[in-house]
């Protein structure tokens, strides 16, 4: 690197954006304008206005972005909202995020909930439902879909609070080749292989190679082409 | 002038594609973001494509992709400009452009024995057409000059070069979407580039 500086902020602070080596903020942090850094790093709560570049981005606590975030690998643990585009390369989320663009990633894991406003585009999705999940697209190679895993840690609060929350994944259209739904309320569903789980609920199912729907599953049409 | 349109289920049964494929090229921008039209149809929204584009582009793909990694091939199909500066003696040498355009370009601009990816293009433009007989120096000059002022504007984005006549008079423009562009009777539209192909069609020359 190109003698670039380390970004920190301990406590509360704020920042201008810019070039940095690392940007690491424990407590709260506001950068005005756009960061193109190497690892970005928050424990606790920021906020950039504009767009970030970085190659890995870690956030444990909440993450605002005013803009696109482009990064090879981003770990979530808790919340994130971003207004514009992602671009990555994989990313491991436990927890929630809100994305007002597309999400595009090569490898999709989370477990939580979201809301994307434009298409989920990923080669490997995996999820694993505990809140409710909404996007416009689902499209990829493998897809899978799954209710929660009642031992983990984000599933306490629906132990304690059963029914508070209802675990569902809904969209307009999901295309891929390899496809696994449960908890599912889509209007299309394309693809080669398809596999509907239990308490799905979809309109129209295409599929190239195999169909299999499980009895608790509501299909109204299924067509091979 | 209405484009045929083709939709996403006949476009990959045509090129013989899968869905991964497909979005996996849309995450690499290997296809533009603009050929992916939503429309809604009676089982509710699909999407769209310019037939002729993107059945030539998926082809370009499966053709190149054995030779060269996606990331590659999305640097070589994509509008945006690169930061290559090539000499004035290797554009003789690879036949990108001819003696008599460059001496042109030169007597404009001033001599200049290194040009950068923007220049050349328009040099590449110029050349394509007084080869083509359907423009004299003097309109070279006004196709100079529009590019020189407004292609930049257009950012990378895919935009088509008009040149017409009327009753004699030469003119020219730049347009994002030459579908939507009407003359009158008495404009004869002598060329209309596509940059972007242009594009394209210099990069491979240059590797």
């Amino acid at each position: 690197m190109d003698n670039r500086m380390d970004l920190k902020i301990y406590g509360q602070g704020s920042s201008a954006g810019g070039m940095f080596d690392d940007v690491i903020i424990k407590g709260t942090g506001q950068i005005n304008g756009y960061l193109d850094c190497f690892n970005y790093k928050v424990y606790g709560n920021s906020e950039i206005d504009g767009n970030l570049n970085a190659n890995v981005v870690e956030i444990k606590g909440k993450a605002e972005f005013g803009g696109d975030l482009k990064a090879k690998i981003m770990k979530i643990q808790g919340e994130v909202a971003i207004k514009g585009d992602l671009f990555l390369d994989q990313s491991l989320i436990t927890g929630n995020i809100k994305c007002n663009g597309d999400f595009n990633s090569e490898k999709f894991v989370l477990e939580g909930g979201f809301r994307i406003k434009g298409l989920l585009n990923a080669g490997m999705i995996d999820i694993n439902m505990y809140w409710p999940c909404n996007v416009r697209e689902i499209g990829g190679t493998e897809i899978k879909v799954k209710k929660d895993e009642k031992f983990s840690f984000l599933g306490i609060k629906n132990i304690i609070m059963p029914n508070s929350s209802n675990k569902l994944l809904k969209t307009d259209t999901i295309e891929a080749d390899e496809i696994y739904l449960e908890n599912t309320h889509a209007k299309t569903v394309r693809g080669n292989n398809i596999i509907i789980g239990p308490e799905c609920k979809i309109e129209l199912v295409e599929y190239k190679e195999s169909f299999k729907k499980d009895d608790k599953s509501e299909v109204n049409k299924f067509k091979k082409i | 002038m209405n484009q045929d349109l083709i939709s996403k289920k006949e476009l990959l049964k045509i090129c013989g594609i899968s869905y991964g494929q497909l979005y996996r090229w849309k995450r690499k921008n290997l296809i533009p973001e603009e050929w992916f039209i939503k429309k809604s149809t009676f089982t509710g929204q699909e999407t769209f494509f310019p037939k002729e584009r993107v059945v030539e582009r998926i082809e370009k793909i499966k053709n190149m992709k054995d030779d060269l990694s996606l990331d590659d091939l999305a640097n070589m199909l994509s509008p945006n400009l690169t930061e290559l500066v090539l000499e004035r003696k290797m554009l003789n040498e690879r036949e990108i452009v001819s003696d008599v355009t460059l001496d042109f370009y030169n007597e404009l601009h001033g001599d200049s024995e290194k040009f950068i990816f923007e220049e050349l293009l328009f040099l590449y433009i110029l050349d394509k057409m007084f080869k083509s007989g359907k423009i004299g120096f003097e309109d070279g000059k006004i196709v100079l000059k529009l590019l020189n002022d407004h292609y930049p504007k257009f950012k990378g984005k895919n935009c088509e070069l008009i040149f017409f006549r009327k009753l004699g008079i030469s003119s020219c423009c730049l347009v994002t979407q030459k579908e939507d562009i009407y003359f009158e009777d008495q404009v004869k539209l002598i060329e209309t580039l596509k940059i972007s192909e242009l594009i394209e069609e210099l990069k491979i020359k240059m590797v």
